[in-house]
């Protein structure tokens, strides 16, 4: 018989008892064993979890205090020692959801196995989806309390003991940005025509595919005064020095090189290759600065429009790029350009 | 970070997908600065104004992803 | 009696094949062929494009690697009416869809070479592996079946453009030649392929796709020219499995093929049910990989507005079996959105992208009116790393990935994609789900 799971578990201030105009200001709280929806959390559990310990926050103070709060349950933590940390349910209450997007994800990044809920439109959702979380779908209103429960500590105990999770559908969460291969036994035309008849008839049909949303990134201020400005130059698209001698691949890169063009007016055609196996390169062979415009910038440069070109080209090939390479590797590159004090950046893509 | 970075593409629904502010377009996606169908001296000159579009978005405030168009765009 | 040259009826005697061996004479008998190498040799030789032409033999099941693969074609001819198979490349260029043909099921022809020109960029072939037998055997498409495999060699100072057209040449005489062997003889089976009159109440259908054309190395011929300048047009399904349409496409792995054209899997299917559940109107196809954002969108409505003159009310959509990445993924996502603003109901099939544990997006582009997806699952995704084996066709080395060296084709090998994975999937009905 396994060990019993030490489960903790988040709430808000109103679902932890404390009402009115107190609960939003409430600072964050550890109380032992289950508060509230908590002991139905623990009657889900049967026996395979215990709730050891229920943290409490107002989601008024969440928002106002994030990290603060961060680091207080991230101390509890150390403390309680948990095998699984439960948050919520949030169903649509948006700060809650947040603060419980937000909990799951600093416990995952502590290996803790994490799990909550709340409904489809919460902002959480949206916004910790992409994180890969286990967000177990509610429906909208405290109603769905009993089932929310039960799927999450379903999900929980899995998660806890390592056993293996089946799909979305199966267990009850949101997508969460990850896909997994299945063999459905039926080759793809038949599903298609299958699928189109539905459609035709008005019958309710499943996509197996739909599509995720990317986070918002606030613009940065424009430049006020480009002839002062340091400009740099960085590229998906692959141009190379001959031969290639960063070894970049024609496809899913997880690396970048940078080449020096201190001293060149332009790219002189046979010094550079263009090898980002996603497009045509022979206009980019026959002249590189089609591809990466340094005879340009460096005439804007003599001209004064803008202050100076940075020496260093910065070039990955984003070729059936992996989303998370390239995250990486423009925060690699954009530290670069912090270090070297870059102003503007010019991005040719292909 | 802050810096602003003005992407240059012809694919323009999938920068603006992605998130990216400041986005000019041209011709076809494989020589975002090039137009080799013009005479070479021709092309240069359309390179520059392309270049300087570039340095006008990026003078540009912005709030959301915006495109920004070079005039008479190359289109086939 | 007058032959009616419009009346789009074929009929196929079909020839199954589980073995093949050499032999003194080419010769079908109870489903093995027997295959006269020197004749075969002499109807294929290119003497002024290539300096060597071997002949393999490949079953399935064997410890056996095919390498460099460019291509594969059924084995086919045609022994009654006006043209040829794959017409456009020799003989008779049309009428084709009608007449009757003598196919070899279950066999099909590899063509394998490396270029003379090293090339780079889009217009770059990449490796493609076929294993016989062994865990990624189901993965790759023709390891089911016999294939007899032609591994060409380029003759000195040939250009990578005329090296091509000679393996076009080649692969399709080579696939006359075999299935010329039944010419006289009797087929155990004969399907007949015609869209006849049915109920007007079944929902009008019509199959949109998207061929892979961006330039040599990556081209689809349609009658025997290729598709750069095609607008999209209309074809009847039995032109295709006549082989109107041949690849020339030898980018990613996954990729179409000529064999994927003639057995085409959503022509197949529509073929099945039509008169039962649906009036199979026909095939509209134009190209993909456009090269610029406006001619992507333009190209779109190209397709939907053919769709739509035809009176179509459902459109099947996909790119090549296998052209859905990339680029090409805004061409797809536009052919979907203009055919449903034309008032067409759609689903199409398509691929998926992303890294290997599938927690990437999927999908570098997309439209709201894409809310009928099938997909088949990803690229990379769980793909069988395979053994050593103890035979390699095709040359002795293999590079993956221009990122990495070449090494040894016969050790180990753990590649993202086989040889026409993409169809391949679609045939196994893997898909993938959020999980």
């Amino acid at each position: 018989m396994a060990d019993v799971l030490r489960v903790v578990h988040y709430l808000n201030a109103f679902f932890g008892g404390v009402g009115g105009e107190a609960e939003a200001h409430t600072p964050v709280s550890v109380h032992p064993g289950a508060l509230g929806p908590g002991r139905l959390l623990e009657q889900a559990l049967a026996g395979q979890g215990q709730v050891v310990a229920t943290l409490m926050c107002g989601d008024g103070y969440f928002a106002d205090q994030e990290e603060a709060v961060v680091e207080h349950v991230q101390a509890h933590w150390q403390t309680l020692k948990p095998d699984v940390f439960i948050a919520g349910p949030a169903f649509r209450s948006g700060r809650y959801g947040l603060a419980c997007g937000r909990l799951c994800l600093e416990a995952e990044r502590l290996k803790i196995p994490a799990v909550t809920g709340m409904h489809v439109e919460n902002p959480g959702s949206d916004l910790y989806r992409p994180e890969h979380l286990y967000i177990i779908a509610t429906e909208a209103s405290a109603v769905g309390m009993r089932p929310a429960l039960e799927r999450m500590a379903a999900l929980a105990i899995k998660r806890g003991r390592c056993q293996p999770i089946g799909t979305a559908a199966e267990e009850g969460f949101l997508s969460r940005a990850v896909r997994r291969t299945v063999h459905t036994g039926t080759p793809a035309a038949i599903r298609a025509v299958d699928m189109a008849l539905k459609k035709w008839r008005g019958e309710p049909y499943i996509s197996e595919l739909t599509v995720e949303t990317f986070e918002v990134i606030p613009p940065a201020p424009p430049l006020s005064d480009p002839s002062k400005a340091l400009v740099a130059l960085v590229t998906e698209a692959g141009l190379v020095r001959k031969g290639n001698p960063d070894r970049l691949p024609a496809a899913a890169a997880t690396h970048w090189a940078s080449y020096h063009v201190g001293g060149m007016d332009r790219l002189v055609a046979g010094e550079w290759d263009a090898v980002h196996g996603g497009y045509d390169n022979t206009a980019a062979l026959q002249d590189p600065n089609r591809v990466v415009p340094l005879d340009a910038l460096r005439e804007l440069e003599r001209d004064g429009v803008i202050g100076k070109l940075l020496d260093d080209v910065f070039v990955t090939v984003g070729n059936m790029g992996s989303l998370n390479a390239m995250k990486r590797i423009g925060a690699e590159i954009a530290a670069m350009l912090v270090q070297r004090g870059v102003q503007a950046v010019v991005l040719p893509a292909t | 970070m802050g810096i602003p970075t003005v992407l240059a593409t012809c694919l323009y629904t999938v920068a603006t997908r992605v998130g990216a502010n400041r986005i000019v377009r041209g011709g076809r996606f494989h020589h975002p600065f090039g137009a080799p169908e013009k005479p070479q001296a021709e092309e240069y000159v359309w390179r520059r104004k392309f270049v300087e579009q570039t340095m006008h978005a990026l003078c540009t405030p912005v709030q959301q992803p915006t495109v920004f168009d070079v005039e008479d765009a190359v289109l086939v | 009696m007058a032959q009616d040259a419009g009346a789009f009826r074929l009929e196929v005697g079909v020839f199954p094949i589980h073995h093949m061996t050499f032999a003194s004479e080419t010769r079908y008998q109870d489903g093995t062929l027997s295959i006269d190498r020197v004749a075969l040799l002499a109807a294929l030789a290119e003497p002024r494009v290539m300096a060597n032409l071997e002949i393999h033999l490949a079953h399935p099941g064997e410890a056996c690697r095919i390498v460099h693969v460019l291509d594969t074609v059924a084995p086919m001819v045609k022994v009654q009416g006006r043209s040829t198979v794959y017409p456009g490349f020799f003989g008779t260029t049309m009428p084709a869809g009608n007449g009757r043909n003598h196919l070899l099921r279950g066999a099909a022809i590899i063509v394998c070479a490396t270029f003379p020109d090293p090339t780079s960029g889009a217009l770059s072939p990449a490796e493609a592996t076929i294993d016989m037998g062994g865990p990624a055997a189901p993965y790759c498409a023709c390891s089911d079946t016999v294939n007899v495999v032609l591994v060409c060699h380029p003759a000195p100072g040939v250009t990578n453009a005329d090296f091509d057209a000679a393996l076009h040449r080649v692969k399709l005489r080579a696939a006359v030649y075999l299935a010329g062997a039944t010419a006289a003889l009797t087929p155990p089976v004969v399907e007949t392929y015609e869209l006849h009159p049915v109920d007007p109440a079944l929902p009008r259908v019509v199959y949109v796709d998207q061929l892979h054309q961006q330039g040599l190395m990556a081209q689809t011929f349609l009658y025997g020219k290729h598709t750069q300048g095609l607008e999209p047009t209309l074809i009847h399904p039995n032109e295709m499995l006549d082989g109107a349409l041949v690849n020339g496409n030898y980018r990613a792995p996954g990729r179409a093929a000529t064999y994927a054209h003639t057995n085409n899997f959503i022509v197949r299917e529509l073929y099945r049910r039509h008169g039962h559940e649906v009036n199979f109107l026909g095939v509209v196809i134009g190209r993909g990989w456009q090269d610029s954002q406006m001619l992507k969108e333009r190209q779109g409505w190209m397709m939907a507005r053919i769709a739509r003159l035809l009176g179509a009310q459902v459109a099947m959509i996909s790119a090549d079996v296998g052209g859905t990445g990339g680029n090409n993924t805004i061409d797809f996502m536009q052919t979907i959105k203009a055919c449903e603003q034309m008032g067409l109901q759609t689903v199409a099939v398509m691929q998926e992208s992303g890294n290997p544990d599938g927690s990437d997006p999927t999908v570098v582009d997309f439209v709201p009116e894409a809310s009928a997806l099938v997909s088949v699952g990803g690229i990379g995704w769980h793909t069988p790393a395979a053994p050593a084996v103890e035979r390699v066709i095709g040359g002795t080395t293999v590079q993956p990935s221009i990122a990495e060296d070449p090494r040894d084709a016969s050790g180990p090998l753990a590649v993202e994609c086989w040889y026409g994975a993409i169809w391949k999937r679609a045939e196994l009905g893997l898909s993938a789900v959020d999980a």
